[in-house]
């Protein structure tokens, strides 16, 4: 062979190897440039792509999270995209982060990874790492070890820059007596409110200046905006017919589904488990078989099994049964152990049963034989489902149909109705916030006031309402938000107008009362003016509840008296219109000395805390600053 | 090419050629393929080195989380001796600098922090080890000194920290004017997200409005 090529290698067959030889080194890692096998993008972040596939699965798993905290109350429309750009951003956020530790040279070994994953608890069984609930956890998942593992690993690497920054952050006594100082601060104020109600003046609300707020404030007094709609409606359980089938069909249907109508054979058993390590040794596995054989033969021999599986069964949940395990059925034990289980005879004690566990002596203490209802137990039964299957038919059918018709004419409904069999029915006018029946359902409420429906005058997309029944619909009327006449809403224009003006004139009052203080008029002589009482709140922190929020919130933000006899004014409007005055009298910082040690401790571990996210959150910014992220918007 | 009228002409040329050149060739081929091997070996080398860092720096930080304050030491210092050219070793000087605060010792965690500043490719840590730095001067009561320090730095998105950093500074100073400023771009520039935020503005709060009179 080898004499043959040089002989001809200066031939042509030189050229055909130099050829084919080409080929692939040309070839090689193109497939890496052209296309990505269809791969469907969420977002690129510096060129690196995040896959549809690994978006979808973090946006299942923290659905999944938040649909078993909120059960019922989860509503997809709201919830689902926050969530999705949470998603989306923690996993760019993530990239960004791995690829700054490769390019700073940060690597995680292999050693690592699989002492993390061992550290796991929901792998851990009793304490301790099991590799079969590891692989177990991963298959209800869909994941395969090696994929997990290279997550963890990105996770872990990802990881090591943050965390680092995050806890090495220390707080100085300096900044911690600061924070005290300010936190625990001390002031001591007295106030006093004035009340809006008490400056209502009726006489100010004229019928000119009725109309003239009127107009000011149209928009105000509007009229709510209002649809009423066509539509028609499909649900399985009006489609549900009372045709009964024959009595054939319902004896073939019986037939044919005998699974169904019978309860599987169920066996109770006791065992006696002499556990074996994974990976024990040969002497191990000897010494544990011998163990279990003697059993047998003092079973054999006549002594007790209950006693037995106490002493010597390394299962202590059954042992102290006395190994029992209850009832059981197929598909629930060690392939083995149940073949064994369902060989025995009631009372029967086996030889010993390799599994993976160890070995398994085993004894059948119960048998509850396969039994199957009699047709005549389960005809309404069936007959119920039969209809149920038929409607469901007939609904698929139909909703497809609708589907389709809805689409291809959308100027109108009633052709499509007629032709579906259905009743084209009309609604009450309803307001964008809903009216009542179907059209309280919010998707219902969209899909009326959305563009294509209110704009375009289309049939709507088919709606579902919950499963099996699904409504499409389409404008009939529509009437658009409107002013109100004066004659309607006098009474409510007259008293916005009167609550205004009285909030004004409060303000006023509030304010020049300041001023007289400010001027050096005694306290007294500006409250009794006013008929009011100072309230005195004395010295307090900034956490004290007993007093109106505001108030409290307005008298920590004023500059501290520059001497006790000159104390600080300040007012401000609250909520409800009222106008509180506030006299600061004494500003005393918190006291670090009179903070114990634990208190002082929590203070800097929030501190840290604080510090600690913040520089993560910085660090992000910054490699975001300077990536390329794109986010396929349409795609999520 | 048509000077080699025929094949036998063009093998012999073909021979002649490989006769003057196969060393060079063969010389090539080997060094090309050397390069190679030899680059990929001393990267696995080079994986396997930051490998071990990285698992030096895993055990101090799990020491730190534990108190163990003194065990961390010996790693920090292995890291920052035998693997001082990786990218954990400023991490193990931030880790360090914190260690020395917490014992008192003001000039080693300085130190610490100057190296990590000085030695880190990473921006972050840079702009970290100064803040800190510049946290420790104040403590110190070196208030012009950190002041100074923190100027001239393009801060980027770390412009809040900066500047609620400076407010600290000279409200130790009895600058409150100045504090007033620095906290209002504090927390103008604050990202959303940002922690703290209450403390922050319980700070400029606690300073007063500028103009007293009605502030709803």
């Amino acid at each position: 062979m080898l004499s043959f090529i040089r002989d001809r290698a200066q031939g042509w067959i030189a050229w055909v190897i130099v050829g084919l030889l080409i080929v692939p080194f040309a070839l090689w890692g193109v497939n890496e440039y052209v296309g990505n096998g269809g791969k469907l993008v969420a977002a690129t972040v510096n060129g690196t792509e995040i896959g549809q596939r690994e978006f979808q699965q973090a946006f299942y798993d923290q659905r999944g999270r938040m649909q078993q905290m909120l059960g019922g109350q989860y509503d997809a429309q709201l919830f689902d995209p926050q969530i999705k750009q949470r998603v989306i951003n923690e996993l760019v956020d993530r990239e960004l982060l791995l690829q700054n530790a490769d390019d700073m040279g940060f690597r995680v070994s292999d050693q690592a990874v699989v002492a993390t994953i061992q550290s796991i608890d929901a792998f851990r069984e009793n304490g301790v790492f099991s590799a079969s609930l590891y692989q177990q956890q991963l298959q209800t998942q869909g994941q395969s070890p090696t994929a997990f593992e290279r997550r963890v690993k990105r996770i872990m690497t990802a990881g090591q820059l943050p965390d680092g920054l995050a806890s090495s952050v220390f707080v100085t006594d300096a900044e911690l007596d600061a924070v005290i100082k300010l936190e625990k601060q001390q002031r001591d104020f007295q106030y006093f409110v004035l009340n809006a109600s008490q400056f209502q003046d009726e006489s100010l609300a004229d019928d000119a200046a009725i109309k003239d707020y009127y107009e000011q404030h149209v928009d105000r007094f509007l009229t709510a905006e209002k649809v009423r709609v066509e539509y028609v409606e499909l649900s399985a359980t009006a489609l549900k017919s009372d045709e009964e089938p024959s009595e054939e069909e319902l004896r073939e249907f019986y037939d044919a589904n005998q699974g169904q109508f019978s309860v599987a054979e169920e066996r109770q058993a006791s065992h006696i488990l002499i556990q074996l390590e994974e990976g024990a040794d040969e002497a191990a596995v000897t010494a544990a078989r011998k163990k279990a054989e003697d059993l047998v033969t003092r079973l054999k021999a006549g002594e007790s099994f209950e006693s037995l599986a106490k002493e010597n069964s390394d299962d202590p949940g059954s042992a102290e049964m006395g190994g029992d395990l209850g009832y059981f059925g197929r598909g629930l034990m060690e392939p083995d152990f149940e073949e064994v289980a369902f060989s025995l005879k009631l009372g029967e004690v086996s030889e010993p049963v390799l599994t993976p566990f160890g070995y398994h002596i085993i004894k059948v203490t119960g048998i509850r034989e396969k039994e199957t209802k009699p047709f005549a137990d389960v005809r309404d039964e069936i007959l119920a489902q039969f209809q149920n299957d038929a409607a469901e038919r007939a609904y698929f059918e139909l909703a497809e149909k609708l589907t389709n018709q809805a689409y291809e004419m959308p100027d109108s409904l009633s052709e499509t109705a007629d032709e579906l069999g259905l009743e084209l029915k009309q609604s009450p006018f309803f307001e964008r916030r809903g009216g009542t029946g179907v059209f309280a359902n919010p998707r219902v409420v969209a899909a009326a006031y959305s563009d294509d429906v209110l704009k375009q005058g289309f049939n709507s997309e088919p709606i579902e309402i919950d499963e099996n029944h699904v409504l499409v619909l389409r404008l009939l009327d529509h009437q658009k938000a409107d002013r109100r006449p004066l004659s309607e809403v006098k009474a409510q224009v007259k008293q916005s107008l009167i609550q205004e003006k009285a909030r004004e004139a409060v303000k006023a009052a509030g304010e020049k009362a300041l001023q007289q203080l400010e001027a050096g008029e005694s306290a007294e002589t500006v409250s009794k003016a006013l008929s009011v009482d100072w309230k005195d709140v004395g010295a307090v922190t900034r956490d004290v509840k007993e007093h109106d929020a505001q108030v409290v919130k307005q008298a920590f933000r004023l500059a501290r008296p520059s001497s006790p006899d000159s104390p600080r004014y300040s007012g401000v409007v609250l909520n409800s219109g009222d106008y509180a005055v506030i006299q600061l009298n004494k500003v005393v910082d918190g006291d670090p000395a009179a903070m114990d040690a634990a208190e002082r401790e929590t203070l800097k571990r929030r501190l840290a805390s604080e510090q600690g996210a913040n520089a993560q959150l910085h660090l992000v910014s910054q490699l975001k600053a300077g990536a390329k992220v794109i986010v396929q918007n349409d795609d999520l | 090419m048509d000077i080699y009228t025929t094949e036998e002409q063009q093998v012999a040329a073909i021979k002649k050629w490989w006769h003057d050149n196969k060393w060079s060739v063969i010389g090539g081929v080997v060094i090309g393929v050397g390069a190679l091997w030899g680059g990929r070996a001393w990267l696995d080398n080079q994986q396997g080195y930051s490998e071990a860092a990285s698992t030096v720096y895993q055990l101090m930080l799990e020491d730190v989380s534990q108190g163990k304050n003194d065990e961390a030491s010996v790693q920090g210092a292995q890291l920052l001796g035998q693997f001082s050219d990786t990218a954990y070793s400023s991490l193990a000087a931030l880790m360090m600098a914190k260690i020395k605060q917490e014992a008192g010792d003001m000039a080693a965690a300085s130190a610490h922090l100057r190296w990590a500043l000085d030695n880190t490719k990473s921006d972050a840590v840079r702009h970290e080890a100064r803040l800190r730095l510049a946290k420790l001067m104040m403590a110190e009561g070196k208030y012009d000194d950190a002041l100074s320090f923190l100027n001239g730095v393009d801060a980027g998105v770390y412009e809040s920290t900066y500047e609620q950093l400076r407010g600290d500074i000279y409200i130790a100073m009895g600058q409150p004017e100045s504090a007033r400023t620095a906290f209002m771009r504090a927390l103008a520039s604050a990202a959303p997200g940002e922690r703290g935020r209450e403390l922050l503005q319980m700070k400029l709060d606690n300073l007063g409005q500028p103009v007293s009179g009605d502030m709803s």
